[in-house]
């Protein structure tokens, strides 16, 4: 898998900025909207501090009234008139606070009636009082207790009542917004956790692919050292005995040693080849030419190289197609090497290997045939994985790097083609793989 | 006197040269692919020097190292191990190894090396 987690990370982390940024934006409204409503409460102390004011104003004018009436003490006649002046300021500053609340200023309006009707009263007591210089205390009956008192009394209970619903609403209100900033807090705390985790479990996974790859590169280094090291220690000694036997002048087997050392050179060249191009392609860089040539005459010609390698197999060739292909020769030639050295490596007894091409629609099918110790389903996909050797039931493994097959279906994809195989263990296997016929309206390009 | 030497190499081109070129150097040499019916092989053939590598397939030379350490008449026979990987060095210490073999290693001083535990003459 490509590291789609590493670009997951900083996504998640966008959502969460994003996330977060929004949660503090309603946390922040809604703090104001709970200072409107501490504001709001207070506002409503004030009105029912206003309405009893009122009220005790009012009384205490009546009070001060007929205090003055039966002692005849003038300041108390001054008291009265500075309560009216007062009781007068605080009917507009309660008009003022409620100045928003159509029911209260009609109420206040009520007021504005009734109140100096129930002052008018009480100037006329006053004035009769002082022209009959006589109280006359029946006048202070109870029945005569003003109705107009009564009357403002409820008014001003109403107008309290009001309020007092009003308050009830806004302590809900707070009470509710409270809530809200709690639960939102309680949202981005757990939703940045939520978030954090997934982005850790993004994080390991790729730590953990990360990690993998360098065991596999640590892996594959090992394995290179080992495979490259063994033929060039056999040269090494060969050359000695050769030089040994020359040297002695005793001439037998020296041209076995000769081919010997003719053969490990060669398995090393392989093998350095097999490795550049491993490096090549993972830096993208591999290169293909294509030109138009003959497959029959390569085909014949690989399996004539390769047939020399083996005494024990037979490579037998049903060439099908005869014409021209359109690809990179050295490249299909290396494909070839790399199909039938593994027919041979993989059926160790010997026996027959069998290599065809045919024509269908607008490719070439080549195959590559032998009945050796085949491939177990499960590992038919990763024999195409870069470090994979195929292992037999004893849990040999065969020497190579194990490389073949992953670049030679980057060749094949190079070239438009698949490559892929069909296998019975215990029976053999089958490779096969595409090339086009024709080159479709372009010359000779890099690709 | 005798100069025996025991060889298990799971590459057998790598057997094969070792072989001819300590014949030609007077030795007698027995070589096996793997370590299997070892232990008879060392009663029988009695070497003055084991050569085993590190890696064989499907099994690991140390512990063959480690049967052999285990046998009586046998755990006398000194033992190299030779590794193409660059750090098995470190893997073997302590498993009863004499030496340790680098490959691909300088043929003199290797006949020099084998010549150390052949009995002098």
């Amino acid at each position: 898998m490509k590291s789609w987690f590493g670009k997951f990370v900083p996504v998640i982390f966008l959502c969460d900025f994003l996330f977060t940024t929004f949660s503090l934006f309603t946390i922040f409204t809604n703090v104001s909207t709970l200072q409107a409503s501490e504001k709001m409460i207070d506002h409503t102390r004030s009105v029912e501090n206003s309405l009893s004011t009122t009220y005790a104003l009012l009384v205490t004018a009546e009070s001060q009234q007929r205090a003055y009436l039966i002692s005849g003490d003038p300041v108390l006649l001054n008291q009265y008139n500075a309560s009216l002046k007062l009781l007068s300021s605080q009917i507009q500053h309660l008009a003022d606070l409620t100045g928003d609340n159509k029911k209260h200023q009609q109420n206040i309006a009520k007021l504005r009636m009734i109140i100096p009707q129930a002052i008018a009263v009480l100037q006329q007591e006053i004035v009769d009082h002082e022209q009959s210089g006589r109280i006359d205390i029946s006048a202070f009956s109870i029945q005569q207790e003003p109705p107009l008192l009564d009357e403002i009394n409820k008014i001003l209970l109403s107008m309290r009542n009001d309020e007092e619903q009003l308050l009830q609403l806004r302590e809900d209100n707070t009470m509710n917004e409270y809530g809200a900033i709690y639960t939102n807090a309680g949202l981005t705390f757990f939703g940045n956790m939520i978030i954090i985790a997934i982005a850790f479990y993004f994080l390991r996974k790729e730590l953990q692919e990360r990690t993998d790859i360098e065991q596999s590169k640590d892996d594959f280094i090992n394995l290179a050292s080992h495979e490259l090291n063994t033929p060039i220690t056999s040269l090494k000694i060969f050359s000695r005995v050769l030089r040994n036997k020359l040297s002695s002048k005793n001439r037998t087997n020296t041209k076995k040693y000769l081919d010997k050392i003719d053969e490990q050179t060669n398995k090393l060249t392989m093998l350095i080849t097999d490795l550049l191009d491993i490096s090549r392609i993972q830096t993208g860089k591999i290169r293909i030419t294509k030109e138009p040539f003959s497959l029959f005459a390569l085909v014949k010609e690989t399996v004539e190289g390769i047939q020399g390698t083996t005494r024990i197999h037979t490579i037998i060739t049903r060439q099908n197609y005869e014409k021209d292909i359109f690809a990179d020769r050295y490249r299909i030639y290396q494909v070839l090497v790399n199909l039938l050295t593994n027919a041979i490596k993989y059926s160790p007894k010997g026996g027959t290997i069998v290599i065809s091409t045919a024509k269908k629609q607008k490719e070439v099918v080549i195959s590559v045939t032998d009945f050796g110790i085949g491939i177990d389903k499960k590992y038919q996909r990763k024999i195409f994985e870069k470090l994979y050797q195929v292992t037999d039931t004893k849990e040999k493994t065969f020497p190579g790097l194990g490389i073949g097959l992953f670049i030679s279906r980057e060749i094949i994809a190079r070239h438009g083609g698949r490559l892929w195989v069909e296998s019975k263990k215990g029976k053999g296997s089958t490779f096969f793989f595409t090339v086009p016929i024709k080159n479709y309206g372009q010359k000779n390009r890099y690709y | 006197m005798d100069k025996k030497i025991v060889i298990i190499d799971d590459d057998k081109d790598i057997l094969e040269a070792i072989k001819d070129l300590l014949e030609m150097e007077g030795y007698q040499v027995y070589v096996s692919q793997t370590g299997e019916n070892i232990l008879e092989i060392l009663r029988s053939f009695r070497p003055n020097l084991i050569l085993l590598d590190l890696l064989l397939s499907g099994e690991s030379g140390i512990s063959i190292c480690e049967t052999i350490r285990e046998t009586e008449d046998i755990k006398t026979i000194p033992i190299i191990i030779m590794s193409a990987h660059p750090y098995a060095q470190k893997t073997i210490e302590g498993s009863g190894v004499n030496e340790f073999l680098r490959k691909p290693f300088d043929i003199e001083q290797f006949l020099l090396l084998l010549q150390k535990y052949m009995p002098s003459h």
